[in-house]
Order: C-alpha cells, then structure tokens, then sequence
C-alpha cells in the first residue's frame, strides 16, 4: 500500500495516463479517414434530410413511398459522385429548403448556431467575473447589527424548538 | 350517468380550488390562522374531485360508455383491457385529467406535511400557488379540454379506439403516468419557490422540506423519459429512441433545469449561496413544464406526438404567460435584496464544479429550447419554414454533453470550498486509470470517432470517480454507504454513465443494411443471419396484422408486422426486436411481399448497446430511491461550515441539535490527506 | 426532518453585497421578461402546423423531365409536349383518393384530348406496373402512364404523397401544384384562370 501511496509512484501514474490517452487519441486520429462505403453515404446524408410525409422523421429513418424514393435518389447522386451539400441542395430545391433538417449557417438560420455559442460565452463571462470579484474583494466581517440578528434568530430557535430527545 | 358523475367531479374540483385561493388568501392577507388551516381540507377536495372525475372516466371506458365525448372519440370495443385503462392518457382530454389528478394528490401530500404549519405564511402561499396550479387544470376541464362531453349516440356505434400507435406497446401504460408524476412533481417545490420569493424567507428550510418531493419528481421524469425513449423505439420502427420531436423535448427541458437545480441546491445548502439563482431554475422548471405541454398540445410544433388542436393552446399559452411573469417579477423584485452574501473562494472546489454544471446546463436547456421554438420564431420573421433536425442538436449537444461528463469525474472528488492539485491528483489516479485504461481499449478494439471515443473515455473516467466514492462510502458506512443524496447520488452517476456510453454506442456504430429476401432465404448482416421463413396474416381483437417470419442467427423466430387497426386507415409497422448484451438486432418490413411468396424487403439495424440504455435509466432510478432513502441528514438549521468530525461512523453530538447525518462526503475521506 | 419549526430567519436588507451588483437580478428579469414577452407574442400568433402548406419551390421554374417507359411500353417525355398545358399527375393503384379523382380526369381528357391544348400525363409511384395496368383496363383512360421504377421523377417534383398533381404551363414552366385529389371543374378553372392572366399580360 505505501508503494501505491508515494507521490513518486503518482507522478508515474499519471505520466503513464496522459501516454495513454496520447497513444490511443493519436491511433484513433491516424486511421480516422477510413474509406467509407458509398452506402454509409447515403445515410449519412439521408439522415440530415427530413422524410417530406412524415413528422419528424428523417429519410434515413423513414420507410414511407417519398423517403425511399428520396434514398434511391440519394443513391444515384452519390454514385454520380456529387457532393454531400449538393445532393442535399438539390433534394432541398424540389421539395422545399425545410426538409433541411440541418439550419442553414448563414442568414437569419444562422442564428440558430451563434446564440446558444453566444449565451454560452456570456454565462462563463458572468460567472469569470463574479468570481473575479470575489477575489478582489477581501471577505467582510460581520458587523455588530449582524451579530445580534443572528443572536436573537438562535434564541428564537431554542424557544421554538427544544432540543430533541 | 358516467359523464354527469365526471362533470360533478370536475366541477368539485375546480371550486374547492378557487375557493381554497379565495380563503387562504384572506387567510394570508388578514393573518387569520383559522382561513389558514382549512387549506388541508380544500387539498382534500380537490383530489376527490380528481378522484371522482378519474373514476367516471375509467368506468365509462370499461362499460364503453359511447355517450361520453370523450370515450366516443378514443374509446372503442375492440381495444384489450390493459390499453383500455390507458386510453385515458391516449388523447388530450384524458391526459389533462390524468395530470389533475396526480396534481391532485401532490397538493394533498403537501398539505398533510405541513399540517400543522398551516398558519405559516410561507406554507400558505404554497398552498394558494398549488391551488392556483390546480385551478387552472379543471377549469381547462371546463373549457376548452372537456372530457365528459355528452354525444348522442345510435345503437352499435363502435369508436374508433386510440391512435394505433399507443396501442402497440404495453409501455404507453407506463410512461405518460411517470412522466406527469414528474412533471407535475416540480409543481410542489416551484410552490414553495414562489412562496418563499413572496415572504421573502429564502433560507434554506424550505429547500430542505421539498427535497424529497423534488428528487422524488426527478426520478420520474427520468423515467418517464427513459421509458418514452424505449416506448418510440419499441415502436415507431426506425431503429432510434430518440429523435429531438418537440414532444422528446418538453419532457427533456424541465428535466434539465430540474437537475440543474438537484446540483446547485446543494450549494445552497452547504454555504448558503445561490438562492435566487436556485429558486429561479424551480421557476424555469415549472414553466418549461406549462411551455412544453403548450407547444405539443396546441399543434403549432409538428411532432409524431401532437395531439389535438382547438382552443387549448391559447389557454395554455396565457398560463405560461402569466407563470413566467409572476415569477420573473418577483425574482426582479425580490431577487436583488434577498441575495446571500457568500463566496466561492475558488473554482476548483466542489460548489465551483457544481457552478460549472449549471451553467453547462442552463446553456443545454437553451440549445434544446431555441432548436424547439426556433422554426416558429424565424416564420414570424421571414416567409419561407425552415427545420431544426435532430443533426442539428447532436451537434450542438454533444460538446456539451462531453464537458459534463468530465465534471462528473472530477466534481465528486473535489472537496468543498478550496484544493490543491495534490489532493486532485490522489483522488483521480484510479478514476483516470480506468478512463485511460477504457480509452485505450475501445481503440485498440477498433472504435473511432472522436465524440464516441471521448465518450467511452470520460465515462469511463466518471464511472471510476462514481464507483469510488461509493467504495470508500460502503467501506466507512456499511449498507448506509448507498443510501443518502450523496450516495445515492453517485449510484444515479453511475446510471448516467451507462446511459452516455449507450447512447455514443447506439448512436455512433449503427449499422443498417435493407434489402429484399425470398422465402428462405438468408443474409449476413453485421455477422447476424437474417433467414426469411414466411408472412402469415393473423386476425386480432383490435387489428389485423401482417407478420413476416424472420428467423435471427439460425435461433428464435421474429415477427415484425405491419398492422391495420380497424377504424384507421394507414398501416401500422411493428418492429420486432432480437436484444443482446452488446447488440440489438432490430428488424422493420419495408415492403410486403407483392404475391404469396414473394419477395419481402427488410431493413435490418444491427444497434450496439441499446440494452445498456435502459439498464441506465434503472440504475439511475434505483439511485434516486436510494437517495431519496429516509436517513438521517444533515440539518438545515447546523452551521454550514462547522468542522467534520473525521471518526468514522460515529455520529458527532451537537451541542443543541442532537445527532448530524454523515450525508455529505467530505468526511469519506481518510484523515490526514 | 419533517415538522420543523419556521426556520428560515428573516434576511435583513444588507444593501450592497460582496459579489453582483445590487440591481442584477432585476436588470436579468427585465430582460429575459421582454424576451418573453416576444415569444409569447410569437407563439400566440403561429397557426397550427397542420394548417402550413409549403409552396413548391418548382413553382414558376422550367418542369422537371418526365421522361420514360410507359405502361404501354412506348416512350413519352413531357419535353415534346410545349406548346399545350400538361397535368402531370403522380398517383399509385393503392391510394383511395386516386381513385376518385381518376373520374376527373378522364373528364378532363376526353374534353382536351380532341382539342389537342392540355395533355394528361400520368406517372406511377411506388406501385408496379400490373397493377396499373389493370387499373386502366378498368376504369379507363388512354394518357401515357409514365413508369417511376425507382421514384426519380417523383423525387424531381418532390412529390410527398398521392396524389399530387403539377401544372405545366405551355412554356414549360410548373404554374401550380396540386396536392391531393384534382376535379375537373378545379383544372378547368385554373386553365381559364392562367390563360386570362396570360392574355392580359401579353396584350
């Protein structure tokens, strides 16, 4: 056990975690760009294509007439070798830009992506400088007012509440 | 007979209600204890009322009732007993009446708690606030969402039953009625919320005295949702238990601010911070509840879900209307002078991790809310419609999700007040082992893709941080060492934990592949063998369903089935599905073969780990109860900072107070670290 | 811990405080009361979802090609037909409404075909094509019936569900599109309609 203990040993634990996580981050990140099939494709981009019959259901996820329609379409565009967002501007283009289940980055649907960034930001801003604050403020002290306020609650407790058995 | 019965228990309801308002506001207003007191039997009322409306429902379905409105639209002779009984929560009507009587019975348990506080101001305005809740659900009853209207029916009239949908699964029994109790749960500590926000007594009393009622509320939710998710993916039939609809949504945002709130009082609690910021999450919790049910039941947000449309949705509109600025008035009111004074000395402390928390929260909730709400915003703006899809909120939830699985390795950890990176680095080293230790794993294992991998990493890392904290409780405590918040606490983390790794399993390494299968024919997909034997036809009570035979892995035999019940038009498909430890193997039809003995077209969905989902949710469940266990706690009313007695097990005596509950878990750790 | 005593002490007003300014609370009231003001407003004046009919974007662009096989095993495509109004109707055998507004149809074209201004043009979708054929053999009509083996053309058009019909005027542009079953006094008058609109515009 004191082995386990010794800060020495510690400080080799950790060294060893932070390799590990290095290790698998870097093998994980190397082989990332597997070759996928076109039929993973396919999904993936039926997937951010809303099934135009069905109430919120995507392509992907849809077995209705439109929606395989849609995925044989899909298909043939993939295997034309078109690109993800121009398969998806084209389905968008005959059937309405709101089967677009992704919101577009731009314009007015941008907002959508910024705001929550922003309230994020604007949450930890408020947070850092409260916390900001505290740290230049030195703790105050009790003053006498205080003292007798919790005094006379403390005794107002004891009548209310003898102590229990 | 059964409609006038349900119409006089509305109606009971609804005036024991208002006049509960009615006197125990005199009673509050003139400080006449006597008005006080009669709020208990108001409570009463109010439930029988619930009660009474409840019991004419459920008798008018059994008989079949047809001259109820409501049982002439759902209700049908054709429906199996069970799903008879949930016909009640299957529409509009019956759901409201559902929530009536749940609220009912909080506003009783409420009441009976404090019975003999009914003269304190702050138990009175609680009561009115549950009143004033309960009113504005039997006068919808009255108004716009009746259930007991009256029809006139010919001889042999048959409805047409519940939406297929709910009839297809034995869990829609279960999950509407958990997900009220929690829903209508937060109604108690939202009461005492705007209570203590109108006495101006935000101590921490009242926090302590609904902390059962609010975890208690949590865990339903928790598993009402968890259950909705398995009901949508039990059914629905497109391989997922989660699809951000609207509805999914609602249920989820109060469960977010609600579990904001289970981490922030705790702050509250210890050194007496955060009030405002805690009463104003209870707040945001019920009204998220009201904005929920408003944007699923008036039909302005398309969901699978919705039902109903008519005029409820401005009822429920002006009620959120009037709840949020009730409350942000008095926050804006009061909120500025009632605030505690306190610190946090520093952000690497337990209540700066619980800050952090709440902010990742709060930001979650409003990513899920603006992707909710967004559509209908930009419509009254611009003239074209616009969709915010599920991808959209993986995307944006994801980081988020992550970065609080991170804190809920480090937070259990992290001691009160102020640490050093020594004593951070002593209590994660085992947490971290396992972290790296699953993260090197599943990559030598294969796994890619950063959000799963980081995923398995940080979950492995929480999980480890949970499990020890509930080893070192367990080792000083015995069985005591599950029970209480805090530990009790660590065993929901560790649910939660499963749930991540579930669903960066399920979501991440899905694998579906569709296709056409002749009579006996066989596929191999995802190592699994899908063998077609055949479709037979088989006449039910309440439908005719059309099975095709699938036999998976040379073993058992599935039946995915398309189903036309009698009185709806469209075909119904019924997935059926093989569940494994490490895989489901879920199979839908897409096509019915065209002649006898024809081809099938099937879509099979190989889904990595949705079991663990579930199993997630129950541990969660488990860990509220044991939370939630009655034990000794801590009293509010004890020095928040007083020191911690180290000795092990042994109750310290308080000079005045009597015996202090171990239920934090600093003192878990040895001495002298 | 139940029953106890009122406990929460009455918290005098201290003024200032060490952290936040003392006006914070109400200045974060105010503005998340305004933003709700607005989404209230907003809500309160969404119509119910179900009642949103989503333009076709195809609307005033050139028709998509409804080219192919028919059931007849000639070959049609809508590009030969500029110079006259075309229906292109997209239906399937199984589908209840399109039954009934079959009847429709054929009384739009046996009105039209004579005169030789408006072509009916069917295209099958999600159904095969026995089927359809026993269809017609039935129920009558001699217009093409374009096969949709795999839904492209639907898919062109971004048809939702059947029946769905599209408008094509004689230049060659998608004027209207009808979703749901069409009547012939319907098509009738959006033909007048159009000619009107166009004769005016020319003259």
């Amino acid at each position: 056990m004191s082995v386990l203990r010794s800060s020495g040993f510690r400080r080799w634990s950790w060294l060893v975690i932070v390799a590990l996580v290095l290790v698998s981050l870097v093998r994980a990140g190397v082989s990332d760009g597997a070759p996928r099939t076109d039929e993973e494709r396919v999904r993936d981009i039926a997937a951010t294509l809303k099934c135009p019959t069905c109430r919120s259901q995507s392509v992907a996820g849809s077995d209705s007439a439109a929606a395989r329609a849609i995925r044989a379409d899909i298909a043939r565009r993939v295997a034309d070798g078109e690109s993800p967002d121009a398969i998806r501007d084209a389905i968008a283009a005959t059937y309405g830009q709101d089967v677009q289940l992704v919101p577009a980055r731009s314009g007015l649907a941008g907002l959508v992506w910024v705001l929550p960034v922003v309230a994020l930001v604007a949450g930890l801003a408020g947070v850092g400088a409260v916390l900001a604050r505290w740290r230049r403020t030195p703790l105050t002290h009790a003053s006498a007012a205080d003292q007798a306020l919790v005094e006379r609650a403390l005794a107002a407790q004891e009548r209310a509440a003898p102590a229990e058995p | 007979m059964n409609a006038t019965l349900g119409t006089a228990g509305v109606v009971l309801g609804a005036a024991a209600s208002l006049l509960g308002i009615v006197t125990v506001g005199l009673g509050l207003r003139r400080k006449r204890p006597a008005l006080l007191e009669t709020g208990w039997s108001y409570s009463l009322l109010v439930l029988l009322g619930s009660v009474v409306a409840v019991a004419a429902m459920q008798r008018a379905l059994i008989t079949r009732d047809f001259s109820v409105g409501f049982v002439h639209d759902h209700g049908s002779s054709r429906t199996p007993p069970l799903f008879n009984v949930a016909t009640m929560w299957s529409a509009l009507e019956g759901s409201i009446l559902l929530w009536a009587l749940i609220l009912g019975g909080f506003t009783v348990h409420v009441a009976h708690k404090f019975r003999r506080r009914m003269d304190d101001p702050l138990v009175g305005w609680a009561l009115l606030t549950m009143f004033v809740v309960c009113a504005f659900f039997f006068l919808l009853m009255l108004g716009p969402a009746n259930p007991f209207t009256t029809v006139s029916v010919a001889a042999g009239y048959d409805g047409p039953g519940p939406n297929p949908l709910l009839q297809e699964h034995i869990l829609m029994a279960f999950h509407p009625p958990m997900l009220y109790l929690g829903y209508v749960g937060f109604t108690v500590p939202f009461a005492f919320a705007v209570a203590a926000l109108v006495t101006g007594r935000l101590g921490e009393g009242w926090l302590v005295e609904t902390r059962r009622a609010t975890l208690v509320a949590w865990g339903f939710l928790t598993v009402g949702i968890i259950l909705g998710a398995w009901w949508s993916y039990e059914v629905l039939g497109w391989g997922g238990y989660w699809g951000w609809d609207p509805v999914e949504n609602a249920s989820l945002l109060p469960w977010l601010t609600g579990t904001a709130y289970l981490h922030s009082v705790m702050v509250q609690e210890r050194r007496g911070m955060l009030r405002v910021w805690n009463l104003s999450l209870l707040c945001a919790t019920f009204s998220l509840t009201i904005l929920g049910t408003f944007l699923t039941r008036s039909g302005v947000a398309e969901s699978v879900h919705a039902f109903s449309d008519g005029d409820i949705g401005i009822w429920l509109l002006s009620f959120f209307a009037l709840v949020v600025a009730v409350t942000l008035g008095l926050i804006g009111w009061r909120g500025d002078r009632l605030r505690a004074p306190g610190r946090i000395d520093s952000p690497l402390s337990r209540e700066g991790a619980f800050l952090a928390n709440n902010v990742l929260f709060a930001a979650f909730a409003f990513v899920v809310l603006l992707g909710t709400v967004f559509p209908l915003l930009v419509e009254a703006v611009q003239d074209s419609a616009l969709t915010v899809g599920p991808p959209y909120f993986d995307r944006m939830t994801t980081p988020i999700g992550l970065v609080l699985l991170f804190l809920m390795a480090i937070a259990p950890v992290l001691p009160w007040r102020t640490t050093t990176t020594e004593v951070l680095s002593q209590r994660l080293l085992w947490p971290a082992w396992i972290g790296a230790g699953t993260l090197f794993t599943v990559v030598a294992f294969g796994a890619r893709g950063w959000a799963a991998i980081a995923a398995f990493g940080l979950g492995g890392f929480a999980g480890g941080a949970a499990l020890r904290q509930v080893v070192l409780a367990t080792r000083r405590q015995g069985w005591r060492g599950f029970v209480g918040r805090t530990n009790g606490g660590m065993v929901v983390h560790l649910g939660v934990v499963v749930v991540a790794v579930a669903i960066a399993a399920s979501g991440s390494y899905v694998h579906e592949v569709e296709a056409r299968y002749e009579p006996g024919q066989t596929r191999v997909v995802g190592g699994h063998e899908i063998t077609y034997l055949d479709t037979t036809e088989v006449e039910e009570r309440n439908r005719t369903a059309t099975k095709v035979r699938v036999r998976v892995d040379g073993g058992d035999v599935y039946e995915p089935a398309l189903s036309q019940y009698a009185g709806f038009g469209q075909l119904i498909g019924t997935p059926s599905v093989k569940t494994g430890l490490t895989e489901d193997v879920y199979l839908t039809i897409t096509r019915l073969p065209e002649v006898d003995g024809g081809p099938v077209t099937l879509r099979v969905i190989i889904e990595p780990m949705a079991l663990w989902l579930w199993v997630g949710g129950g541990i969660m469940a488990v860990g509220t109860i044991l939370a939630a266990w009655p034990g000794r706690r801590r009293r509010p009313v004890d020095p928040v900072s007083a020191p911690i007695p180290v000795a092990a097990g042994a109750p310290r005596s308080h000079p005045v107070r009597g015996p202090v509950d171990r239920d934090e878990d600093d003192e878990l750790e040895p001495a002298g670290r | 811990m139940t029953d106890l005593e009122p406990d929460d002490q009455p918290v005098g007003p201290t003024g200032e405080r060490p952290g936040g300014g003392p006006r914070t609370a109400l200045v974060i009231a105010s503005v998340l009361g305004v933003l709700m003001v607005l989404l209230v407003g907003v809500l309160a004046t969404r119509d119910p979802s179900t009642e949103r009919v989503t333009q076709s974007p195809l609307i005033g662009k050139l028709a998509p090609a409804v080219a192919g096989a028919t059931l007849d095993d000639r070959t049609f495509s809508l590009a030969d037909q500029r110079g006259r109004w075309a229906i292109v109707n997209f239906f399937a055998t199984w589908c209840t409404p399109c039954v009934v507004e079959h009847e429709e149809l054929l009384a739009f074209d046996e009105r039209h075909r004579p005169q030789g201004d408006a072509v009916v043009v069917s295209v099958l979708f999600d159904d095969d094509p026995d089927s359809a054929r026993a269809f017609f053999d039935e129920r009558g009509g001699t217009w093409p019936v374009v096969v949709d083996e795999e839904g492209a053309i639907g898919v062109a058009y971004g048809v939702a569900r059947v029946p769905e019909s599209f408008l094509v005027a004689p230049d060659g542009t998608v004027v209207q599109r009808l979703v749901g079953g069409v009547t012939d006094a319907q098509l009738e008058g959006l033909l007048d309609q159009y000619e009107a609109a166009a004769e005016g515009a020319g003259s």
